[in-house]
């Protein structure tokens, strides 16, 4: 099922009206079924991904909470982990690697008949492999008690707002909420009205506007330099605008049944460096690999060398929990790159360094960080390597003046579409113009009239810029 | 209490303040004649439905079309055929006057609405009626209907006794499902905003900025720059793996399971009896109406193959469907074995690549198989075609 279908209107309305009356217990029961419902709208037998999951989790954190032996726990912890990546990789990665090892044979004169593996990929394995790969990494590490009841375990397991797109969370952080009654605050139900109604703005009007013009332009065969940029820039706003208004409706979802969710963007491309543009862009995910794979290697406390290994290292396997492919791979390559040479790079140019150079210098760097950024979605965008390489190295100089208007026009039409979620957005937020959704004034007539005014506002833009063209979230695919 | 708050009643009117002016404000700006009046609103053009050789809108046009052209061979089908055939090649090749009538993402139930409302309507008497078909396609009414609303309407498809004897059953239980509860809302909620006008000025503005901002240094007014921008980025400029893709989407085939996938077609018998598929009602409007009605079974892209249920089915099914049709006086075709069809031909799904070096091949063989049948039609009304008419 989808956020942006009447199904799930129709879906949540029935579950908001009755999920209130029940006591915890079958306020979580009817979250599971409703999860399930969610996810096996489609395809039913995906959900025995989930409960395979769920149940193998469960146990193995049981059992690492009762073990007595370091070897015992860390026995629970691999076959925890062993089950959740052994899917991930047999959907995900399998035919990568059978297509690569066919490729190689063939190239020394062997010629394998490949196994194919014709099965869809189930919508979100890497985002709910990830929160249950960290419960197993959280128990085994004794920084969370195991879970002693299924029924909570599998609500925070297929809770169905973040379960196809995160935002990744952590066990530490939902199971609590889980366990107490949730009760509706209308403060809260109207800030999460306005967060789905603002997240279906991103994607109907933002993302999927945008979509058409970058789907365009990564359609032709001959793009030249500034029709090609204008479609990165338009693939730029729309990825964002995809992603982060999932997030929301996400968000917004989760508080109107009493679950916060934590964000998993902070307005990345007003970064400064492509490092703060890490901590602002699918946090969810930057602190997963953080917590679980940099920070193990050793993060930053270690000597140069092994700290640019861990960085590179770790954006190599975010490109590769991505999408398994050698433009994703490179992907994280370049930007694990980017990171590692920065400092350096500050050290030769001073105006590179955050506080320099003063509103000149943050629009210079702000300019640079989200150029760079976008040298990284080609990379992202592109499937094949003999495009990428087409891409960055068209030549500026060759193209006509009709191929400059019609670049320029996707680019300025992108900004535009664009302008709510990565300008005025943050300038409002910056200027500190809007509390908090507890916020106390937040329940004022003054600021009930102004939210009223921001989602008429929002609605009408829903209805006067939608397009007609929908297209599934992009994160969907990873 | 569910509602724990102390100050219940002001926090519910907060709430209701907000979810009402989401919905009121708009719900009035789209339906005042004063914004439309002020914005000079256009009534929007309605979606194309039916593309014929020319391009069509809705039956009358079709019609209208048909009887400029006075085709002697009609073909009908959804975009197998769009992307089979191209008429002019056909012309030459044949002889004939072939003409399309076709629409992405159609069934039998619209190619019976075809057939019907436009050919037979139009009073032009074609000799040769070609249905373009795929495995069950023509006993397999209620496929691809859920799509097709806005045609069934404007082709007044409900309307026609034969649509009740076979999908009256199909659109009562549509109604009683949840598809129909979705549906039925979401007709609501277009009724209570409707949007579509302002949505057309609303991005129509955004385009016009955009070429506003760019226009430094020339005066080239906006239809042209529009026209610059789409032939630009046109289909004639696609990759190729990539425009296949596209082709596939806008042709609405997307979901059509390929060989070795599943679709969810279960094993079926042949049926012929008139409340299970159009087929005998085409099948009796051509004897009604004496032209020649042709069946050509298409070949599905030759994927590796892989049996489900439906195909192990399936040569039974043919040859029951064959027998009974040429038991009535249609013809048959069927090219799905002929191996002069090369997967390489194909763009998407089962779509045949449109480019002439793929297209013109097929077209070749799709005329071997039915010369002998279309010709035994159409030539004895006129003249042979000379062979100087022929490009092969």
């Amino acid at each position: 099922m989808i956020f942006q279908s009447i199904e799930y209107l129709l879906f949540f309305g029935a579950l908001l009206s009755c999920y209130f009356w029940l006591p915890v217990r079958g306020q979580n029961l009817l979250l599971v079924g409703a999860s399930y419902l969610f996810y096996g709208w489609v395809h039913p037998w995906y959900l025995i991904l989930i409960g395979v999951t769920t149940l193998f989790d469960w146990g193995c954190a049981i059992g690492m909470d009762a073990s007595a032996t370091a070897g015992r726990r860390k026995t629970f912890l691999w076959v925890s982990l062993g089950v959740n990546f052994a899917i991930l990789c047999a959907f995900k990665y399998f035919g990568f690697f059978m297509e690569n090892v066919t490729a190689v044979l063939t190239a020394i004169g062997l010629m394998p008949s490949p196994w194919v593996l014709k099965i869809a990929l189930p919508a979100g394995i890497s985002f709910f492999t990830f929160q249950s790969a960290s419960y197993a990494i959280d128990v085994y590490r004794r920084q969370l008690p195991a879970c002693r009841s299924l029924l909570e375990y599998a609500t925070f397991a297929s809770f169905f707002p973040q379960l196809v797109a995160g935002p990744i969370e952590r066990a530490g952080h939902m199971l609590p909420q889980f366990r107490a009654l949730r009760r509706p605050s209308l403060p809260t139900l109207r800030s999460g009205f306005l967060l789905v109604l603002w997240g279906l703005f991103q994607k109907l009007v933002i993302a999927d506007s945008t979509a058409l013009l970058a789907n365009k332009v990564f359609a032709i065969g001959d793009a030249s330099f500034p029709i090609l940029w204008g479609g990165v820039l338009a693939f730029g706003v729309q990825i964002y605008a995809d992603f982060s208004g999932y997030t929301a409706i996400a968000r917004g979802s989760a508080r109107l049944i009493g679950i916060e969710l934590c964000p998993n963007f902070n307005h990345p491309y007003i970064s400064q460096s492509p490092g703060e543009f890490w901590h602002r862009w699918h946090m969810s995910l930057g602190k997963w690999f953080r917590d679980y794979v940099y920070i193990p290697l050793g993060g930053s406390r270690t000597t140069p060398g092994l700290v640019a290994r861990n960085v590179i290292f770790t954006f190599f396997l975010s490109g590769l929990w991505h999408g398994a492919g050698w433009n994703f791979i490179l992907w994280g390559l370049f930007h694990g790159l980017l990171l590692t040479v920065w400092p350096y790079l500050v050290r030769v140019a001073p105006l590179l360094g955050k506080a320099t150079g003063g509103y000149a210098g943050v629009v210079f760097r702000v300019v640079l960080t989200f150029t760079l950024m976008h040298i990284g979605r080609v990379l992202f965008r592109e499937h094949s390597l003999a495009m990428i390489w087409h891409d960055l190295t068209l030549n500026p100089l060759v193209a006509s003046a009709a191929d400059w208007r019609i670049g320029c026009s996707i680019a300025v039409e992108a900004v535009m579409y664009g302008l709510p979620l990565t300008l005025l957005f943050p300038l409002v937020e910056h200027l500190g113009w809007l509390p908090s959704a507890d916020d106390p004034k937040m329940e004022t007539w003054r600021w009930t009239g102004l939210q009223a005014a921001a989602a008429a506002l929002i609605m009408l833009g829903l209805v006067t810029l939608r397009s007609t063209q929908g297209s599934d979230f992009i994160y969907f695919q990873f | 209490m569910i509602f724990p708050d102390r100050l219940r009643t002001k926090a519910i009117a907060q709430l209701c303040c907000v979810v009402i002016a989401a919905l009121a404000f708009p719900a009035f700006l789209c339906r005042s004649s004063v914004l439309e009046s002020a914005l000079r609103l256009r009534a929007v053009k309605p979606k194309r439905v039916l593309l014929a050789s020319g391009g069509v809108n809705d039956a009358e046009s079709g019609r209208a079309l048909l009887r400029k052209e006075q085709p002697d061979w009609v073909l009908v089908g959804n975009s197998m055929l769009n992307s089979r055939i191209e008429t002019d090649y056909l012309k030459k090749l044949s002889g004939h006057t072939p003409f399309k009538l076709t629409a992405s993402g159609t069934k039998s139930a619209m190619w019976f609405l075809f057939l019907k409302l436009v050919v037979i309507e139009s009073g032009v008497k074609p000799k040769c009626v070609t249905v373009f078909f795929r495995d069950r396609d023509l006993t397999w009414p209620e496929n691809r209907m859920d799509r097709n609303e806005e045609m069934i309407v404007r082709m007044e498809g409900r309307a026609q006794p034969e649509w009740k004897v076979v999908m009256g059953r199909y659109d009562a239980a549509a109604n009683m499902s949840f598809a129909g509860v979705v549906k039925n809302v979401g007709a609501g909620l277009g009724e209570l905003l409707p949007g579509e006008k302002l949505r057309n000025w609303g991005r129509g503005k955004m385009q016009k900025t955009a070429f506003n901002l760019t226009s430094v240094g020339n005066s080239m007014p906006d239809e042209d720059r529009r026209e610059e921008l789409n032939d630009r980025l046109s289909l004639d400029h696609q990759r190729q793996d990539l425009a296949s893709k596209k082709a596939g989407n806008e042709e609405n085939e997307a979901e059509d399971a390929l060989p070795g996938e599943s679709n969810g077609i279960e094993p079926i018998e042949f049926d012929p009896s008139p409340t299970e598929s159009f087929l005998p009602h085409m099948v009796a409007l051509a004897q009604q109406h004496g032209f020649k009605l042709h069946f050509h079974r298409v070949k599905r892209r030759p994927d590796p193959p892989v049996s489900t249920p439906a195909e192990l089915a399936l040569p039974a099914y043919i040859k029951a469907l064959q027998a009974y049709v040429e038991s009535q006086g249609c013809l048959f075709s069927d090219e799905s074995q002929d191996e002069a069809i090369t997967y390489d031909m194909y763009v998407d799904g089962d779509h045949i690549n449109r480019d002439p070096k793929y297209q013109q091949p097929y077209m070749d063989t799709f005329w071997r198989h039915v010369q002998s049948l279309v010709d035994t039609v159409i030539l004895p009304a006129k003249s042979a075609p000379t062979p100087s008419a022929s490009p092969r």
